[in-house]
């Protein structure tokens, strides 16, 4: 059982081949096709406690759908809401992974995905939220950008600057800290980039090269206001 | 001391290896499997608290430029343990007093985000009742009368109400010589009583005033009926039916009777949101029409007391399960509180 990317970019899809008795775990309404071997099943992962933690504050939907190839292998096709790349991320050897709320689509393996509060600096700046998706365990989780994903690689005593609105994950040993984005505030402000992420290695970030709330104030502009 | 799973960073890496850390007194001893990948003397580590968390241990070693994280707190006590020269004791100190400032600080991040919370949703219903305050300055009258003579006439496509008989006369005499006390009211008060086998009594939007002739029955006298009727103004020109319909209407219709032309649109909107038969008043609101009440029938030479006899004499009824009068409590929950608080607001008027 493996993720595979199809049309990777804007359109990416991901399609998992599965043998009897084997599951994936995807967004609920995330599914585009499946094997009639496959059955679906709507879970609230991890018990009630972690569903409402999930949906309340991690922006993700209360119930994840489980597919299961029931009645023999076959396929299931996965894919985001919003155009975009989907990124992989390997799950073992002890390391975890977090996540923007919303980024997560799918996983394989014995995943637990969990809401985890961010320090309160980094919850009122950072934009993204008081809480993070939290993934640890085992197996291969698929996370949805808005636009192309660009990996980030940070060994120990390295640091890199990230505008929030472009953060997809990050693995779990990185460090960050909020931070202006220039020198002075007027810099700051003027410079249209406001409050900025600080990531310290040792390891790995990944970012969307679009900014979905950008996004969404450019389109507003265009939508007549009625006046 | 059992070995601790650690992740481990090669010089220059950011991909990391599942490890586990060993000790011997002085050293540091990173196991993979049964296999020894690498060691260190303690006096070359240095240790400091990061990750996303702000908990996790950093240990970098000096000599290797390797970089060991571990989630386990258990690493302070093992590093403690094989430092037999106590060349890390002051850097295990320090992560120890930075591991607690961390937990504080998780711990003060909960109460801040409840407190927001709680202040949040108080903040809305505060607004809210702002909202509805100012709404209702907004709303003339007039239009409130229009607004009621609407489900008045709605109500009368189903219940039949009498202004002529003797009954209506009745009420409408005591109800007139209340309504003289108020001065400069708005509002043109009119009585009808309705036949009917249950006791109650209710007040439209506007002035209208509708007994259930039942009442009358159960009244023992003038004074009762002036409690009750007077009581029912109270809610009138305190205009809690109105005020309950824009709570339940919520924000928008409040902003458009705040800033809409003389609150027409909104009267047109609330006329969806009062529904006579869920008609309910507040404890607030009850206490209050209670109060004008009282000063209504002692204004009008009535017994005040007349409303509370009522009240008993219904009450002890409703205690043997009267069906007739176990309406009136549902739409007029009287509690000894009420009881015990017109008996204060009369003292308090007669002295």
């Amino acid at each position: 059982m493996h993720f595979e990317v199809v049309h990777p970019g804007s359109n990416a899809m991901i399609v998992v081949k599965l043998d009897q008795g084997e599951s994936v775990k995807a967004e609920a309404g995330a599914m585009v096709a499946k094997s009639d071997t496959v059955t679906v099943e709507g879970k609230m992962e991890g018990g009630l406690g972690k569903a409402v933690k999930r949906f309340m504050l991690g922006g993700e939907r209360f119930f994840f759908q489980t597919l299961k190839a029931e009645s023999g292998p076959g396929e299931v096709l996965i894919a985001p809401a919003t155009p975009g790349d989907i990124q992989l991320l390997d799950m073992g050897d002890g390391q975890d992974y977090f996540l923007q709320g919303g980024a997560f689509l799918a996983a394989i393996g014995d995943i637990s995905i969990d809401t985890k509060m961010q320090k309160l600096s980094q919850a009122l700046f950072s934009g993204e939220g008081l809480f993070v998706l939290h993934c640890t365990g085992k197996g291969t989780v698929a996370a949805s950008a808005f636009g192309a994903v660009y990996q980030i690689v940070l060994p120990a005593g390295q640091d890199y600057i990230v505008d929030n609105g472009h953060l997809v994950a990050w693995s779990g040993d990185t460090n960050y800290a909020i931070e202006k984005a220039a020198k002075g505030w007027l810099n700051t402000i003027t410079s249209g980039e406001g409050l900025v992420c600080r990531f310290s290695g040792p390891g790995k970030i990944w970012l969307q090269t679009r900014n979905p709330q950008s996004f969404g104030a450019w389109i507003r502009s265009f939508v007549p206001t009625g006046a | 001391m059992p070995a601790i799973p650690a992740r481990r960073y090669p010089p220059g890496s950011a991909d990391s290896q599942a490890v586990w850390l060993d000790f011997e007194p002085g050293t540091l001893k990173i196991m993979r499997g049964q296999e020894l990948v690498s060691s260190a003397p303690l006096s070359a580590i240095e240790l400091k608290l990061g990750g996303y968390s702000g908990r996790r241990l950093i240990l970098n070693l000096r000599d290797s430029s390797e970089t060991l994280v571990c989630d386990d707190p258990g690493l302070l006590e093992a590093l403690a343990h094989a430092d037999t020269a106590g060349t890390l004791s002051r850097q295990v100190e320090a992560a120890r007093q930075a591991a607690r400032h961390v937990g504080r600080r998780e711990l003060l991040c909960w109460v801040m985000a409840g407190g927001i919370a709680v202040l949040a949703v108080w903040l809305l219903f505060a607004g809210v009742d702002a909202l509805v305050t100012l709404a209702i300055d907004r709303i003339p009258a007039s239009l409130e009368q229009q607004l009621g003579d609407l489900i008045l006439a709605d109500y009368k496509k189903k219940h039949r109400l009498s202004t002529t008989s003797p009954e209506a006369q009745r009420v409408e005499r005591i109800g007139k010589r209340l309504a003289a006390q108020l001065k400069m009211s708005p509002y043109d008060l009119q009585f009808s009583v309705e036949p009917s086998t249950e006791v109650n009594a209710f007040a439209v939007p506007g002035g209208n005033i509708v007994v259930l002739s039942q009442l009358l029955d159960e009244a023992k006298n003038d004074d009762e009926i002036a409690g009750v009727l007077a009581h029912e103004i109270g809610h009138v020109i305190g205009r809690h039916s109105l005020r309950s319909a824009l709570h339940t209407a919520g924000i928008w219709v409040c902003l458009r009777a705040i800033f809409g032309e003389q609150g027409r649109d909104a009267a047109i909107m609330l006329s969806n949101f009062v529904d006579l038969d869920a008609l309910r008043y507040s404890r607030v609101q009850e206490t209050a029409a209670d109060v004008t009440g009282v000063k209504l029938s002692l204004q009008a030479n009535y017994n005040p007391e007349g409303l509370i006899t009522f009240f008993e004499r219904l009450r002890k009824k409703e205690g043997s399960g009267d069906i007739k009068v176990l309406e009136f409590f549902s739409s007029h929950p009287v509690t000894s509180e009420r009881i015990d608080n017109i008996r204060k607001e009369i003292a308090k008027l007669r002295h």
